[in-house]
């Protein structure tokens, strides 16, 4: 029954900012979904007769081996870090989520300089010992040179994950398991991976999302996948139908990983509510046993972190002279502009669709949180194709309005602008600026925004007198997060920029793809130098917070 | 009647049964009213209603004859006038002793604000404390900072859920008294929640018994806690 009442309970400018913000990233998705009840076309036919099949097979190969690989690295790290103390410890702990800094793709073609032919590893072993080497081997360009690449930069999704969980949760576990005798392998096999299967699967779901996500690698390597496809069917065939099509095929795909990963999950949450951590205290290695870790941490890094960016270094120390120009300046700041632009909106919307969440009391505000999450598992690729219908379309409706206002305007305006980008932005990555506010709010509960009530403030008062001096380092850190993913951001950024708006990620693609790869080094340095910076003040202020 | 509570009933969302069932209070000015019940007696949703946190399903509560609540009616928390003082005091970590007491006293202008600290710290106390952050106080005193913050706006309704809960055992005859003290001193109304009935009887002039959402008893604490009427009442105040 609805009362009145009960919408005055409800009914505050924060639910209507909400609901506004939540519909706008409804509507272009819904779109897709309408125009699947369109008629085929031949085209679709000819696709799903003879290329379908590969990029299905191609995308299921990479998310199954990525998937795979990340877990073994990913799991076994998370472990000997959080158990063991060996030299350099401390400085692994951060280090390996740094291969994150690096975009796949960035990774991909320099992993192809190293390698191939002309690259350093191949010049030396010919000029020096004159070997030659089974080409073979050393071709990065193919399937496993794509789960290999994916598996060396996605990994850190799982093992922080997983290390967090480890941390958090399993002090008391593993030393009774340790009471009652096991061996150190044993109690990995038969305590720490059971319990942690929640966080594991959740670690390997955001990499495969990132693996379906990705366009730069798999067009890089000439990998058929969906990805490449959609963009192929729309670009070079110009069949937005299919297009579509393609789409919601993916889309449906990742629907079965999602409810696959619900499964998994399982109903078995096995997570202590105390508040208390408790550290592992954590067994010293020694002998042959600590090198062994240490070896084993190392070689992960050097591949995931030191050899592309040393291999980056020298490149970009062959051609900065010819790279840096006032071209170059504007395209920095073409970068940063867009990404503190889009991660201040991003913020700002979770903030008011998570307080707004965290107050209401209606059925509504539960779908929200769940809509904000799909809109990080839909690939770049399909939310690009979601808001080029949806702004063209929203174009013709206002033509009217853009001919009143200037007689010569041209009928596409909003979509040939930064709008457009931006939009794409938050559709998809409102969840993790989201995810970081929402569970700052949780932490801080609701007593304080209660008492602030209680004492005469009404919900934007409280908002800015208490609760969001309790959030800031959520807020900052949910900042950081979608900054340095915007800033390395590839598919979107590449299709829905507005003409010559070229961004650091978009002129390092674009170089590689033009087999200019030591021209790409400079632009990609730079977007790793930002990252790292920023993942370590991320974890600067997850280390304040913990004390 | 001063606060005047008719047919109250309320259900949680995620909760099949009514946590309050057809509830009906009065009180009088001046008085102060204790409820006792176990946990998950409904005792606590009481005082949630009656400042607006929640929204009952059916009931009318009205306030020196001002309707705060009924089927079309709900006034918003922050409109009530009425003070709360929560279990855990919910003073806000990041303001001093001073800024947390001046915090509702927004309508005041600055000289006001400062004569009105000054009166409540005198109330409860805690005159040299003012530039302190709650974290540097002790539980006794964090206690006495949140019912100054409550009462320094002069709210019409104060309402403490279970306010001697988180204070040690040893401390809580003295901090009764105190309470007590200041209630006495201020006159206002309050209502208290508690499940010992020792507090019900140093400082309610009225008990009522809650179970399952149901008042069982009620009257002055003397006939009550001495009187029980059923097996319930006699087992539960042991």
């Amino acid at each position: 029954m609805l009362r009145i009442r009960d919408l005055k309970f409800n009914f505050n400018i924060w639910s209507v900012l909400s609901f506004i913000f939540i519909s706008l990233i409804v509507l272009p998705n819904l779109n897709i979904l309408i125009n699947i009840l369109n008629h085929p076309n031949e085209n679709w036919n000819h696709i799903k007769e003879y290329l379908l099949k590969d990029y299905i097979f191609n995308s299921v190969i990479l998310v199954i081996f990525t998937g795979i690989f990340t877990i073994l690295i990913g799991v076994s790290l998370s472990w000997i870090i959080s158990v063991y103390d060996f030299p350099f410890r401390r400085f692994f702990k951060w280090g390996l989520v740094l291969p994150l800094a690096i975009p796949p793709y960035i990774a991909a073609y320099t992993y192809n300089g190293l390698l191939n032919y002309t690259g350093v590893i191949q010049s030396f072993l010919r000029n020096n010992f004159h070997i030659r080497v089974n080409q073979k081997y050393f071709d990065v360009m193919s399937a496993q040179g794509a789960v290999f690449i994916f598996t060396m930069f996605l990994f850190p999704y799982v093992y922080i994950i997983t290390k967090s969980f480890f941390e958090k949760q399993s002090a008391s576990l593993i030393e009774n398991g340790r009471v009652l005798g096991r061996s150190s392998l044993e109690i990995f096999l038969y305590v720490a991976l059971p319990i942690s299967r929640t966080a594991i699967v959740g670690g390997v779901s955001l990499v495969i999302l990132e693996v379906l996500n990705d366009y730069g690698v798999v067009k890089y390597f000439g990998i058929p996948t969906f990805s490449t496809a959609i963009f192929k069917t729309w670009f070079a065939m110009g069949d937005i139908d299919s297009a579509i099509r393609l789409s919601a095929s993916l889309m449906f795909m990742i629907f079965c990983i999602l409810t696959l990963e619900k499964f998994l999950r399982g109903r078995k949450q096995f997570s202590y509510t105390t508040s208390k951590v408790r550290p592992i205290s954590r067994i010293e290695l020694k002998g042959s046993k600590k090198i062994l870790a240490f070896t084993f941490c190392f070689s992960i890094f050097s591949l995931g972190f030191i050899i592309p960016t040393l291999q980056l270094i020298h490149w970009s120390l062959l051609t900065y002279r010819k790279i840096l120009n006032t071209k170059f300046l504007t395209m920095i700041s073409n970068s940063l502009i867009i990404a503190l632009l889009s991660s201040g909106i991003i913020i700002i919307l979770a903030v008011i669709i998570a307080n707004n969440c965290r107050i209401s009391k209606g059925p509504l505000s539960k779908i929200y949180s769940k809509i904000i999450v799909m809109g990080y598992s839909i690939p770049g690729a399909v939310i690009a194709i979601a808001v080029i219908v949806f702004f063209v379309a929203l174009d013709n409706k206002l033509y009217w309005l853009y001919r009143m206002i200037n007689d010569t305007s041209s009928k596409l305006v909003l979509s040939t602008s930064i709008v457009m980008l931006i939009f794409a932005y938050v559709i998809r990555f409102l969840a993790i600026g989201y995810n970081s506010i929402e569970s700052g709010f949780e932490k801080v509960g609701k007593k304080f925004f209660e008492a602030s009530r209680t004492l005469g403030m009404n919900i934007t008062e409280t908002f800015f007198k208490v609760d969001f001096k309790m959030i800031r380092h959520a807020i900052l850190g949910g900042f950081l997060l979608v900054f340095v993913d915007i800033l390395k951001e590839l598919p979107l950024t590449l299709i829905l920029r507005p003409f010559n708006f070229n961004t650091l990620a978009t002129k390092s693609f674009e170089y590689a793809n033009d087999e200019m790869i030591h021209e790409a080094a400079v632009s990609s340095l730079i977007i790793i130098i930002i990252s790292v910076i920023l993942i370590y003040f991320f974890y600067k202020i997850g280390d304040k917070e913990a004390t | 009647m001063f606060v005047e509570i008719r047919g109250l009933s309320f259900k949680y969302k995620n909760s099949k049964e009514e946590t309050l069932k057809n509830f009906n209070l009065n009180i009088k000015k001046g008085e102060t009213v204790s409820i006792l019940g176990e946990s998950g007696s409904g005792k606590s949703t009481i005082l949630r209603l009656i400042s607006g946190l929640e929204i009952p399903n059916s009931g009318i509560i009205k306030i020196n004859n001002r309707l705060i609540v009924n089927d079309n009616t709900f006034v918003l928390p922050e409109k009530r006038e009425i003070g709360m003082v929560f279990q855990d005091y919910a003073l806000f970590p990041h303001m001093t002793v001073a800024q947390n007491i001046k915090f509702g006293l927004k309508k005041l202008s600055k000289k006001e604000k400062s004569k009105r600290l000054k009166e409540v710290l005198e109330l409860v106390s805690l005159e040299k404390f003012e530039e302190r952050y709650p974290y540097e106080l002790s539980g006794g005193q964090q206690q006495r900072v949140a019912l100054a913050r409550a009462l320094a706006p002069k709210p019409s309704l104060l309402l403490l859920d279970e306010p001697f809960s988180n204070l040690d055992a040893t401390l809580q005859s003295k901090i009764r008294r105190e309470l007590k003290k200041i209630l006495n001193h201020t006159g206002i109304t309050s209502i208290f929640v508690t499940h010992d009935k020792e507090d019900s009887r140093a400082i309610a002039d009225k008990v009522v018994i809650l179970k399952d959402g149901k008042i069982i008893q009620t009257g002055c604490p003397k006939n009550v806690l001495d009187n029980p009427l059923s097996g319930y009442v006699t087992e539960m105040l042991g």
